[in-house]
């Protein structure tokens, strides 16, 4: 269903890299045994408010945050710290950040193997189809229109009608440049606040993030009068 | 893990919000991003535990600036107002295009603090107001909302003499549409 994504360690941009802390490089470095247990002892002391603190933003009691905490080190120290050595070898982004990201991603598999995945809430749907509704509203599409799946209940011409606006809409996002794709996707699907998507993709303020929105919705509205989905204002 | 070969790597996650990724990589990851719900679920849990970690630090940041500059500014400013940031967020879609014109502080003016009002003229009827107050690096030092066109902002307000900061105002119709005045950089001294 995903798409394939490339591994993009071996290219390089002449970017900045990282300083790798020192807790990490020490841990690496160390040949095992005692001096290694001391380096992870060190290392944990270091980042166990950050492992702590990911733990925690997954909810539960006490013992629900120490279990995922316990996941944690038991993953990260695991195959002598391959997960760590990834972040020496690629060594782009800022430790902390990395460490947030794959502490993340590690508790959520750990919250799928306990407990399989969880399944998209009516509420959820109900959202994303409100969100979606909104996008629709804004580019000037009768929102009764874009529906997110096909009703059964409707007439047969007027379903056609909605699946060929829909199509229009999908086409006509498919034109717009990736980053506007994912600031309207943030926006309009998953309802992310204005805020929070400028600092996610690094506009200085939100008032940028609202002009370079309308930008791409002023686009996607030119996109659909081409394709003959008129604005009934 | 099939995670790591059908989503977007740790790595390049954590790179893509530390802006250390290149221009094609970047575009590359935006387009994966865009299409997947489940990365851009992860993108956000991520950016919002960063966000939530550093917040005690920008506050205490802040905080220590703000007491540098306390005796300066204590000094005939109003009691504080209620505060204007426990409201839930007003204006959750983007703005119609329209355009704010603003009166006061206007762009570049450097204004005495016990002085400085936000004004602006009226979009129109039954309009309601978002001012907002950005530090140099874009962020949010106050914000306010009014039915008036004139909003003075409270103690809670803390601004360093000679620092560059920004405002602008949003404004929200009675049917729903809205505008904005744009960034306007100002001083205090």
């Amino acid at each position: 269903m995903h798409e394939s994504f490339p591994t993009c360690r071996t290219q390089s941009f002449g970017l900045m890299t990282s300083t790798i802390p020192a807790s990490l490089s020490s841990l690496l470095a160390s040949g095992g045994g005692a001096s290694q247990e001391e380096a992870w002892a060190a290392f944990l002391a270091a980042h166990s408010r950050l492992l702590l603190f990911v733990a925690r933003s997954f909810g539960g009691d006490h013992d629900a945050v120490m279990d995922r905490y316990v996941a944690l080190i038991e993953h990260l120290s695991r195959d002598d710290y391959r997960r760590l050595r990834a972040f020496a070898d690629d060594g782009r982004s800022e430790f902390s950040t990395w460490l947030v990201v794959v502490a993340q991603r590690i508790c959520l598999d750990h919250r799928r193997a306990r407990y399989g995945r969880l399944r998209s809430t009516d509420d959820h749907a109900r959202n994303e189809h409100a969100t979606r509704r909104q996008l629709a509203d804004l580019v000037g599409v009768p929102a009764d229109l874009v529906p997110l799946e096909d009703r059964g209940d409707l007439p047969a011409d007027e379903a056609l009608a909605a699946r060929e606006t829909r199509s229009a809409l999908d086409a006509a996002l498919a034109t717009l440049p990736a980053r506007d794709r994912l600031l309207i996707e943030l926006r309009f699907t998953d309802d992310v606040p204005l805020a929070e998507i400028a600092g996610i993709l690094g506009y200085p303020t939100r008032f940028h993030a609202y002009r370079r929105l309308n930008q791409a919705l002023a686009t996607l509205r030119s996109a659909l009068a081409a394709r003959g989905v008129v604005s009934p204002g | 893990m099939s995670q790591e070969t059908s989503h977007l790597s740790s790595e390049a996650l954590a790179a893509f919000l530390s802006r250390r990724v290149g221009a094609p990589e970047a575009a590359a990851i935006e387009a994966h991003l865009a299409g997947c719900p489940s990365c851009r679920a992860e993108l956000t849990a991520a950016h919002r535990t960063g966000a939530r970690r550093e917040r005690p630090k920008r506050v205490a940041t802040r905080m220590a600036a703000a007491a540098a500059v306390l005796a300066v500014v204590a000094i005939g400013l109003r009691s504080p107002r209620a505060d204007p940031t426990s409201a839930g967020p007003v204006f959750r879609g983007p703005e119609s295009g329209g355009v704010v014109s603003t009166v006061a502080p206007s762009a570049g003016a450097r204004v005495a603090r016990d002085e400085l009002r936000f004004a602006w003229a009226g979009a129109g009827p039954d309009y309601l107001y978002r001012v907002l107050v950005l530090d140099s690096a874009g962020a949010e030092l106050w914000r306010a909302e009014s039915s008036d066109t004139v909003v003075t902002p409270g103690a809670d307000l803390r601004l360093v003499p000679e620092v560059a900061y920004t405002w602008y105002v949003d404004a929200l119709g009675p049917s729903g549409d809205s505008a904005s005045s744009g960034p306007i950089s100002f001083g205090v001294r």
